[in-house]
């Protein structure tokens, strides 16, 4: 009988490249049964792509792995799955055109062969139980899995990963998709899994819940390990340090409470859009950090499109004060000096396959012009190279394609967009989302510069601390309505903005 | 214990491999550029250590010329459409369809200048056609493209009938030097500077990159996909000239199947049909030349014609895939 | 180390169309010394390039006679084209033949109008031209603008083609019995000259058989682009049905028609064979008729196979079909543009002066033994163009040749001469 410690899964040695990219040097590890342990470090340092190896995801270039004692080569997720590895991926792992209980038991329809068929009833009673032995009551495993939302579609997939009673399974990313429910139902099973001496391994950005979640930690920077904790030794700043490799210098927020001019740059009025949003007021000044908060569907990504021309307006506008401009459509809302940086940075912010340099000049078509209408070279270059400088972009040069950065390097190069750009006017959905503590630090710091250069700012973001930071003014939305706004000089009450966005 | 256990000990980051090596260097600014050049020399010096140096005689060269432009010119025009995404196999029924307008009207007036001149309106007129359908009906332009081939080719059959228009023969000899040659160098040319040297080429090519993107960066994608289409509609209506004054003469036929030789031209060149920010103008010339030059020097060494057909699909294959960039997933864009 | 192996594949695939390239461009060089017997066509040989309009059994065997009988002993060389299909890539191929050294063209893609630009580009390239065609209102110029280079044309002698059909109806089609006749008259709207021929030929044969009267002209019926009743004071069912088998729509409305029940006779004017038995076999035996087949065919696998299969009712699948010898067509063919080479143009040209065009027989074929015996012949070693004949149309083998006795030996060389020699 196995006891609580063993080693269950031993890496030796593991190396992975992505081309030129170094995503694991060298690494090695232990994973003990009974123990939840952390994996903790910024985006590109390898806590994904660890897990996804020892899970069959993806093959190592080279490098040894153990699992209960024997060598361990999966040769895809399935396989990995049968011998009793588990993990909930990062990105969404269901299928959305088929049943939940498909979803669930997908590549392992075998077990429900009646004579030449499939049973589906026998299927969808076993997904029932899968379900509701991880305590979800209200989803349907008849239904088909798209039309369910976001965080019930990765409650299906933890309960499709929980199904199969595995002996390892890693949680990837998963919390930040989940609400509250979700996350403790999670958390629960965690610990019920360490505590029938299986082992679990759990990423996340939060140090705070990884702190609180974990019985040891192990911090990843660039592909290496850097040390591993366990939990009495626990302490933020050292783990801070070792993800960063450095303190953190200054603070994390702006600490001023300079307030901005009250010259209206930007003002929509009785603003109605095909959707969320009903006759909705906003006014943005000159040199405001404007925050706009609330859950996630409560409009305020709709609201950030609409001021910069992107969603279908119905009745009401949007106007530049100085120049009387309607906007309209996003062509409109570019020329006079909006910049817009969406959620989905990767699908909608970048051009994935084209180099740092071509998304970074993508704004600069017109300021780059040399003679007439043609474009100087040489203004083009130090346009883009410029932005990579100040922005200390992690890169091999300004012709290196941005699908090989990481996430946070990817926004720098988005932020290094607008910022060639100098627009005055900048929409900010969720800037800092999938961005790890150090260039969210300079995010931060960038968006202070900016207000201070009488820009103005509109910041989206879930996240309530990064509001209350960072705002001069908060707005709370709810179903598409102003349900409060607070200002930075009275401070801002946690129980309030929560009470306003629930 | 696990402190001790998990700690790892830094060491040297790995050797690259050989193919880690290539794409760095597939990665290289020139590479679009550089590597079909590069294919294309390779094939001619081959031939010419072949052929005992007859395939370097000015015959053989203007030879190659005269036969590749054609499909270059209309490579080098649709190129204005597949940096977008966008793929318009219809463009060899258009330029069909524009020489038998232009045959038409030289039939009428017995005017070579009458001639040219409807043959390229014709081709713009007709590109635009298309162009307003794809932006009026929020229709991918392959999906139009289907549609107008079968729309065009019945039109080419019912105007022209069994027998071709037949257009003067010493009228288009004449054509076929300096007007000929002048023609394309300044459309080439043109394509060439506005493309890679205007906001026009790096417009299209960001669309064709990622085109939500392209929107929230200000880009209008319609205003973009009007001009390429006229680009595109000029090179298409200019080959539909040098088509005719070629052959002297317009059947019903004329144009059909061009669409995939421009196509293969294109990917033969260096440059990927679905678009994106590699795209460029002058692949598609060097595809079509490739193509010609294949030919040509296969035929020259005396191979036989069912022999050609083989060896050219290997060394076509053989191209394609050194040119080509593999993605690591299917295609996200969606053609249709 | 799955990368490395991946990567290994790929070296060694470029590595071996490498060799594939190689390994091609050495093969040519030592097949083309042997052939030619000694030095290529630098010295005294002649290359000729010949445009092929399909790859099937017929060009097949065409390139075995030019190659393995006619280089060797004419000290020629030939070099094939790929399938040309318009005339851009008959052009292409031209221009790429002078280039590998070709001194002529043989054509068997009959450009019809556009003869003159052919001609006009060989001239360029000081080529010898002739096609598979005839002289018509369209190509008329060519043979009155005295091009130098121009060596006529050669084809089958279409009325005589048409009279085979006449002769077999009239021979076998029983009057007495009722009797429906659909005729397929192919591309004859579109000014097709052989297809013109045998429907015409067809027409008027049910005319004199039954002794009717159309009540439109044969030549109106022939040339409708439309399927037509003709319609006739004798009442008898006879539907003429235009168009080709590769049109969309084209087979199933002939089917329909056969449907009817109407027709028992399927006249067919150009080669479907293969492509309407299915639907003639299906008629047959849903409706319980004998359908009988007469068609324009070729030596081929098509032909044998219905010649040698049996409907429902014992009879043979096609009644009546045509057939014409490879060798002797390319003889001809050969004859005009090695004339020409060898500065006997004045044996390519007719009493007028002008280029003459040279037509050859086809022959019926009316049993599955007849057909066997006949494809026996053409064939290596059996050739039906054997030297003899070949010489009697050269002109620097045969002293005083002209044009029209040309044609005279080619008309000689009938079924009875061949199966004499041959049989």
């Amino acid at each position: 009988m196995s006891e609580k410690g063993d080693v269950l899964v031993t890496v030796k040695d593991l190396c992975k490249n992505f081309g030129v990219t170094v995503a694991l040097n060298h690494v090695d590890m232990e994973i003990h049964r009974g123990e939840i342990r952390g994996l903790i470090g910024e985006n590109g340092s390898g806590k994904s792509t660890v897990t996804s190896i020892i899970a069959g995801i993806q093959p190592a270039t080279s490098g040894e792995m153990f699992y209960k004692g024997k060598p361990w080569h999966p040769a895809t997720s399935l396989e990995a799955t049968q011998a009793g590895i588990g993990i909930i991926v990062q990105e969404m792992g269901t299928i959305p055109s088929i049943t939940v209980a498909e979803n669930i038991f997908l590549g392992n329809y075998e077990k429900f062969r009646v004579g030449p068929i499939i049973s589906k009833r026998k299927m969808i009673a076993a997904a029932r139980e899968a379900l509701e032995k991880i305590g979800i009551m209200d989803i349907d495993p008849a239904r088909v899995t798209g039309s369910y939302n976001m965080e019930q579609r990765k409650l299906i997939e933890i309960a499709k990963t929980m199904a199969n009673d595995p002996e390892m399974f890693v949680v990837d990313e998963t919390t930040t998709a989940l609400s509250e429910n979700g996350r403790e139902l999670l958390y629960r099973l965690m610990r019920r899994a360490a505590d029938d001496n299986k082992a679990v391994v759990f990423i996340s950005h939060d140090l705070d819940e990884i702190m609180d979640k974990c019985d040891a930690v192990t911090v990843l920077r660039d592909g290496n390990i850097i040390g591993s904790l366990d939990k009495e030794a626990f302490d933020p700043d050292l783990i801070k340090k070792m993800m960063i490799g450095r303190e953190i210098q200054g603070d994390y927020y702006r600490s001023d409470m300079d307030g901005y001019e009250n010259q209206v740059v930007l003002k929509a009025e009785n603003l109605t859009t095909m959707r969320d949003l009903l006759c909705f007021d906003i006014e943005l000044h000159k040199g405001e950090i404007l925050g706009i908060g609330g859950l996630s569907e409560c409009g305020m990504h709709t609201l950030g499109r609409a001021l910069y021309g992107l969603e279908d307006i119905v009745s009401g506008q949007v106007t530049l004060q100085q120049s009387g401009t309607r906007i309209t459509t996003p062509e409109i809302a570019f020329q006079h000096g909006m910049g817009y940086v969406s959620k989905n940075r990767d699908q909608e912010s970048l051009v994935m396959n084209g180099t740092i340099g071509v998304n970074i000049q993508s704004t600069g078509y017109k300021a780059n012009r040399g003679l007439g209408i043609f474009i100087s070279a040489k203004k083009e270059k130090q346009y883009a190279q410029l932005q990579v400088d100040s922005l200390a972009i992690k890169c091999n040069g300004i012709f290196q394609p941005v699908s090989a950065l990481s996430g946070g390097n990817k926004q720098k190069v988005v932020f290094g967009k607008w910022l060639a750009a100098d627009a005055d006017i900048l929409i900010l959905d969720c800037p800092t989302r999938g961005v790890d503590i150090g260039v969210k630090a300079a995010m931060y710091q960038l968006i202070n510069e900016m207000k201070h250069k009488g820009k103005s700012i509109v910041l989206i973001s879930e996240e309530l601390p990064e509001l209350c930071g960072m705002s001069d003014r908060l707005i709370i939305m709810r179903n598409g309505e102003i349900s409060g706004e607070f200002l930075r000089q009275d401070g801002y009450d946690n129980n309030k903005l929560i009470d306003c966005m629930i | 214990m696990s402190a001790a256990s998990g700690m790892a000990i830094q060491k040297q980051s790995p050797k690259l491999t050989l193919a880690d090596r290539i794409d760095i260097i597939k990665n290289k600014r020139f590479f679009p550029l550089a590597f079909p050049l590069a294919m294309l020399a390779v094939l001619v010096v081959l031939f010419a250590v072949l052929t005992g140096g007859q395939f370097l005689q000015g015959s053989v060269v203007k030879n190659i010329f005269n036969q590749s432009f054609i499909v270059g010119t209309m490579a080098t025009a649709v190129a204005f459409i597949y940096s977008t995404g966008n793929i318009d196999f219809s463009v060899g029924n258009v330029m069909g369809l524009a020489c038998v307008f232009g045959a038409l009207a030289y039939e009428v007036t017995e005017s070579m200048p009458v001639m040219i001149a409807v043959t390229l309106v014709g081709g713009i007129a007709l590109m635009m056609c298309n162009c307003t359908l794809c932006i009026a009906c929020h229709i991918k332009p392959a999906m139009v493209a289907i549609v107008a081939m079968s729309i065009y080719s019945a039109l080419c059959t019912v105007l022209v009938g069994a027998d071709p228009i037949r257009v003067d023969y010493q009228a288009s000899k004449a054509l076929e030097g300096g007007f000929r040659y002048g023609t394309f160098i300044l459309y080439f040319l043109v394509c060439l500077i506005l493309y890679h040297r205007t906001a026009i080429g790096r417009k299209l090519r960001f669309i064709g990159g990622n085109e939500t993107c392209a929107v929230q960066t200000g880009i209008n994608t319609t205003k973009a996909q009007i001009i390429a289409f006229v680009f595109a509609g000029v090179g298409v209506g200019l080959a539909g000239v040098y088509q005719t004054i070629r052959t002297t003469s317009v059947a019903q036929t004329v144009g059909s199947g061009m669409g995939m030789d421009v196509m293969l031209a294109t990917v033969l060149g260096g440059m990927s049909i679905f678009g994106g920010t590699k795209s460029n103008v002058y692949a598609g010339l060097i595809g079509a030349i490739t193509v010609t030059v294949l030919n040509t020097g296969l035929l020259m060494l005396g191979v036989s014609s069912t022999m050609i057909q083989g060896v050219r699909g290997v060394i076509f294959l053989l191209l394609v895939f050194l040119n080509s960039e593999r993605q690591k997933t299917l295609p996200s864009r969606q053609q249709f | 180390m799955k990368m490395n192996k991946r990567f290994g594949l790929k070296v060694a695939s470029v590595g071996l169309s490498a060799l594939i390239l190689a390994g091609c461009s050495s093969a040519p060089s030592t097949s083309g010394s042997s052939g030619s017997g000694g030095e290529s066509s630098d010295g005294d040989g002649y290359k000729i390039g010949v445009i092929e309009v399909q790859l099937n059994d017929e060009s097949t065997n065409r390139a075995t006679w030019f190659n393995d009988y006619i280089a060797p002993k004419y000290n020629c060389e030939f070099m094939f084209s790929e399938t040309c299909s318009d005339l851009d890539s008959c052009m292409t191929f031209i221009e790429n033949a002078a280039m590998a050294g070709c001194d002529a063209i043989i054509n068997y893609y009959a450009v019809g109008s556009d003869t003159e630009a052919l001609v006009q580009l060989c001239a360029e390239y000081g080529m010898v031209y002739t096609e598979n065609g005839g002289r018509n209102a369209a190509n008329e110029a060519v043979f009155t603008s005295n091009y130098e280079n121009f060596a006529g044309n050669f084809q089958a002698d279409q009325p005589a083609t048409g009279k085979l059909f006449y002769d077999y109806l009239e021979e076998s089609l029983d009057t007495s019995v009722e009797h429906g006749f659909i005729v397929l008259t192919g591309n004859a709207y579109q000014g097709n000259a052989q297809q013109t021929e045998i429907s015409s030929n067809m027409l008027s044969a049910l005319q004199d058989l039954y002794g009717l009267t159309y009540e439109s002209t044969i030549a109106d019926l022939v040339a409708s682009s439309a399927p037509i009743e003709a319609t006739n004071d004798k009442g008898i069912e006879i539907y003429c049905y235009p168009g080709a088998y590769s049109t969309s729509g084209w087979l199933e409305g002939f089917s329909a028609a056969l449907q009817t029940g109407k027709y028992d006779y399927s006249l067919q004017a150009y080669n479907c064979l293969s492509n309407t038995a299915t639907a003639i076999e299906e008629v047959e035996s849903a409706l319980n008729k004998d359908i009988t087949v007469i068609g324009f065919g070729s030596f081929g696998e098509a032909l044998t196979t219905a010649m040698n299969s049996t409907d429902m009712f014992g009879n043979q699948s096609v009644s009546m079909s045509t057939v014409k010898f490879t060798s002797l067509v390319s003889a001809m063919a050969f004859s005009k543009v090695y004339n020409c080479l060898t500065g006997n143009r004045d044996a390519c040209l007719d009493e007028n002066g002008e280029p003459s065009v040279l037509l050859f027989q086809m022959e019926a074929v009316t049993s599955p033994e007849q057909l066997a015996e006949m494809s026996s012949w053409d064939t290596t070693d059996k050739w039906v163009a054997d030297y003899d004949f070949v010489d009697s149309l050269l002109a620097d083998r045969t002293e005083g040749l002209t044009s029209a006795q040309a044609q005279e030996n080619i008309y000689a060389m009938n079924y009875d001469a061949i199966k004499a020699r041959l049989g």
